[in-house]
């Protein structure tokens, strides 16, 4: 039997001039980050560089030189500096327990360590400002309420120290987590057969070894909490400690578009500060020692009778990192007026009901957050799997460019974003004569933005998984481009984009930087409604807010757990 | 039908020249394999002819109609062939029944006609009964023929073939062979096989290409190439061929020729035109060589190592005249020699290599 006599099915293709889907696509790639991410970064330095239009170095000098500036400048490094010497401990002495110990339960443990990262920081230095404050409901249930009267301790730059050395924590502790579990076996083996015990090992064989790690992990902590913008909003503004970044967002805030020449200059001195440590710390994550390479078995150091004493510290400082400013938080949430004790009679849902419901303001909030979240995940993983796409099989300068046009856009402070996506949409668009500054499309183009390299991150993750010939075969089949990313590339992505989209979504919901300069009377955002809400005096109905998105976060991170089975290993942070 | 017309072939990756200057006819319905050590290029020429790869130089025409060129590019999706990849290459979120009939999906075959093809399809290659299954739930032999299925539902013209039998095990690529030529049978397409496996080239090719450092050595049926290697490379490559220097080689017309091997006189095969030369190189098989029988001259040796192969002992001489030429051959299983052992050697037959074309 000849199958073949029959003749082909299949016509012979006419050949035409059409351009490629392909080349069209990656065209409409280009647009979309070049002109969100790329174009306005360029009208920020331009600006800076050059206000009236021509290189002017004299207006530089002259901001970078007052002295307002210079102690913004000064104050930032030092919160910085110190913060991540916090953060480095802390993480450092989480990622040893957890990759080289046999604590217990690590797997919670891991999840509520990296909660607070997840959690928008305007929230958590709000839920800290609750439970310190001289009315504290907690201290007050343990009986050590501060006199009343007493400046709030956190309203300081030690207060602003120690929380961005606490929210950054599981920044090092995931660096050093993985450098930790590329470590060989052999070499720790080799140094127990020495006769080192176990102490001495991990300070003289296994953190040396992952030095890199560490390092690397202190510089992202450093560049994460200079644009760290709710922490140092929350506690710097009411202690007049200013930094760079809370400055940019006053001078806007008190004098509108007319300070955009300068606050561009200050937006440039943050990126500047951004992308070294970003350098530095691509550099040392680079730099691994030649020595470490060998199967990477899993270590296991045995805490023995130091086992429950272990435990219990690290739950200790789960309680009191999380727990207690997270339960003063709920307590607020749950009463009439701030600093009033919460019993069975005081107990009330008022604030809860007035968030959703009847404060139109914050309703609309919501709302409108809802569907920038929610328009930015789904574009995001559109676009994520196209431009995974041609990263993963097709790279050329092109898209490399792009890649990385999307990974420094997420890299710097929102609120270099912010103040960039103002100057380069402030006129009308070309040909529309319709300015989208103060409109919600300038959030979303500003998420869309930030974001993509986060979606981008995952998506990739999920691309390396699928083997090519897979794409090739459905090629061969001949499916066109399009069809072939709706029938064969995009399912095969599908729960790592998910994840991906999941993450922006949180990310976004959260998103305090570029909205609180873009936030205006026709669109307000979820995540400046905090500050704006306990500036105004509202504790308690900010922290209801704070409640409400610390369960949307919660309830995403489970819902991409659950998703993990199909993920690749890493696309989820807080996944032990 | 489909032949395959590649002319003055050529690809560079970088500086580093992959694939260069090869011609050949891949003539319509033709089993054609393609032999040669890893990394000389195989897989590059399969990927220019399917379109994945764009040419440097040269051109490949199916059915006389340009599909590449420096200039030209017409994309895999628009070649009408088809692709038996080595890790199979099976969409894992389809079912087999959906694989197989993607293909036709795609060009807008009406859902009748579909289903009956892919029955067919499945039916050839005895999986009917597992069409609802995920490629997950089934052996690495099965997911193969699900793969070939694929290519004879398309009725693909021409079918390009990757190392399809490396990640399977012994028994099974005997089966899988002779599912192979079954396909070729079934289909009539134009076949063209990549291996780097001589006995799968050889037992199932019409012609073998054999290709080295990116060039097209020698083109030609299987037992051309055994007995008429074109050049050392091919002498040595195939069927573990020994490549021995010959001196005062004399053709005696009708393409036999006598010379002499490491001092002793033999009786040789060459080409009709080759001419007295001082040197050449012989090509021969460890079949061509056995022990001398008293009065014959033979070639003086000592056996360096016996191996058992059942039935019969492989061994391994050296002569000291060229003690870096390892002349194999067999010994039936009685044979009392032990290494060590001093042996005559008589050459039966060999071929002289042609001189390089200058
Ligand atoms: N995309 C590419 N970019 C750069 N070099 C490549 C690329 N593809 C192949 N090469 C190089 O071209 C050479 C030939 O590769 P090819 O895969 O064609 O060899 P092969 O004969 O199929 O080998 P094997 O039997 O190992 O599969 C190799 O040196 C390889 O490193
Ligand atoms: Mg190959």
């Amino acid at each position: 039997m000849t199958l073949a006599a029959a003749g082909f099915a299949r016509e012979r293709p006419k050949r035409g001039l059409s351009i490629a889907t392909e080349t069209w696509v990656l065209g409409a790639l280009g647009l979309f980050v070049i002109g969100l991410s790329f174009a306005p970064l360029l009208r920020l330095v331009f600006t800076a560089i050059a206000p009236d239009g021509w290189p002017d170095a004299s207006r530089l000098g002259e901001v970078l030189g007052t002295r307002q500036v210079l102690a913004a400048t000064v104050n930032t490094l030092r919160v910085a500096l110190l913060s991540t010497l916090v953060s480095l401990i802390g993480g450092t002495l989480a990622a040893t327990l957890v990759a080289l110990t046999d604590m217990r339960g690590k797997s919670v443990w891991v999840f509520a360590f990296i909660l607070p990262l997840m959690i928008p920081p305007q929230v958590s230095a709000l839920a800290w400002v609750q439970a310190f404050s001289p009315s504290s409901p907690i201290l007050g249930l343990l009986g050590l309420s501060l006199p009343a009267g007493a400046r709030h301790p956190l309203y300081s730059e030690a207060g602003i120290v120690l929380l961005l050395g606490i929210y950054n924590s599981p920044l090092v502790f995931l660096t050093v987590r993985a450098a930790l579990r590329r470590l060989p076996a052999e070499l720790v083996e080799a140094g127990q057969a020495a006769g080192a015990s176990q102490a001495r090992l991990l300070f003289t064989i296994i953190l040396p070894l992952a030095r890199a790690g560490i390092f690397a992990g202190a510089a992202l902590t450093f560049v994460s909490a200079i644009g760290n913008f709710g922490i140092q909003a929350m506690l710097g503004i009411p202690a007049r400690f200013p930094t760079l970044i809370t400055l940019i967002y006053q001078k806007l805030n008190s004098f509108g578009p007319s300070a955009l020449a300068d606050m561009a200059i200050l937006s440039m001195l943050l990126a500047v500060l951004t992308i070294g440590g970003i350098t530095l710390a691509g550099w040392l994550g680079s730099r691994r020692d030649v020595r470490v390479d060998g199967s990477a078995r899993p270590l296991m150091l045995r805490l023995g009778r130091w086992r429950l004493p272990v435990e219990l510290f690290a739950w200790s400082v789960l309680v009191a990192t999380l727990v207690l400013p997270l339960s003063a938080l709920i307590t607020t949430s749950l009463v009439r007026g701030f600093g009033q004790e919460l019993t069975l009679a005081t107990l009330t849902l008022q604030n809860y009901t007035s968030a959703l419901f009847r404060q139109a303001a914050i309703r609309e909030g919501f709302l409108t957050s809802l569907w920038l979240t929610t328009t930015t995940a789904l574009v995001l993983t559109a676009v994520s799997i196209l431009l995974g796409y041609f990263l993963t099989w097709h790279r050329s300068g092109f898209v490399r460019v792009l890649h990385l046009a999307g990974e420094l856009a997420y890299a710097l402070p929102g609120i270099v974003i912010g103040v960039a996506m103002i100057l380069f949409f402030l006129k009308p668009l070309p040909l529309t004569g319709f300015s989208i500054y103060g409109t919600v499309w300038i959030i979303l183009a500003a998420y869309l933005a930030s974001f993509l390299a986060l979606s981008l991150r995952s998506t990739l993750g999920g691309f390396a998984q699928v083997d090519r010939s897979l794409e090739e075969a459905a090629r061969v089949a001949g499916a066109g481009f399009l069809r072939r990313m709706r029938d064969i590339v995009g399912p095969l992505v599908a729960p790592a984009a998910a994840a991906g989209a999941i993450i922006v979504f949180m990310s976004a919901l959260n998103e305090i930087q570029s909205s609180i300069l873009l936030v205006s009377s026709k669109a307000k955002t979820l995540g400046p409604m905090v500050v704006f809400l306990e500036e105004g005096g509202s504790s308690t109905l900010a922290a209801a807010v704070g409640c409400l998105m610390v369960a949307a976060v919660l309830v995403l991170m489970l819902t991409a757990s659950a998703l993990s089975r199909f993920l690749p290993r890493g696309v989820l942070p807080w996944q032990n | 039908m489909t032949d395959i017309a590649i002319s003055k072939l050529g690809k560079a990756f970088g500086g580093n020249r992959v694939v260069s200057d090869v011609t050949m006819h891949i003539r319509s319905g033709e089993f054609v394999a393609v032999l040669g050590p890893s990394g000389c290029g195989k897989t590059t020429l399969l990927r220019l002819i399917a379109g994945f790869e764009r040419p440097d130089a040269g051109s490949v025409r199916f059915a006389g109609e340009l599909a590449s060129s420096a200039t030209h590019h017409t994309p895999p999706e628009k070649r009408d062939l088809g692709i038996v990849f080595q890790n199979y290459a099976l969409w894992p979120h389809m079912s087999v029944a959906e694989n197989v009939g993607y293909s036709l999906k795609v060009t807008g075959v009406p859902a009748n006609e579909r289903e009956r093809r892919v029955a067919e399809a499945l039916k050839t290659v005895a999986l009917d009964a597992m069409a609802e299954r995920r490629p997950s739930d089934l052996s690495g032999g099965q997911r193969q023929r699900v793969a070939l299925s694929r290519c004879l539902a398309a009725r693909n013209g021409i079918v390009l073939l990757d190392e399809p039998l490396a990640n399977l095990d012994v028994h099974l690529r005997a089966a899988m062979e002779h599912e192979f030529t079954r396909f070729h049978q079934a289909s009539g397409s134009t076949m063209v096989y990549i291996t780097h496996d001589q006995s799968e080239a050889m037992a199932l090719a019409d012609r073998v290409a054999v290709m080295d450092a990116g060039r097209l050595v020698q083109f030609a049926a299987p037992s051309t190439l055994y007995r008429e290697p074109a050049t050392e490379m091919v002498a040595g490559f195939i069927g573990e061929g020994i490549v021995l220097p010959a001196e005062d080689i004399v053709a005696d017309g009708d393409g036999r020729a006598h010379a002499s091997i490491l001092g002793s006189p033999v009786q040789l095969r060459c080409a009709p035109g080759e001419r007295a030369r001082r040197r050449a190189a012989i090509g021969l098989h460890p079949q061509d060589i056995r022990l001398a029988t008293a009065n014959e001259r033979g070639l003086s040796a000592r056996i360096r190592r016996l191996s058992y192969r059942g039935g019969s002992f492989r061994a391994e001489a050296v002569s000291e005249a060229a003690p870096e030429t390892v002349l194999a051959f067999d010994l039936p299983e009685q044979a009392p020699l032990a290494p060590g052992a001093a042996v005559s050697l008589a050459i039966g037959d060999g071929w002289v290599i042609p001189a390089l074309a200058a």
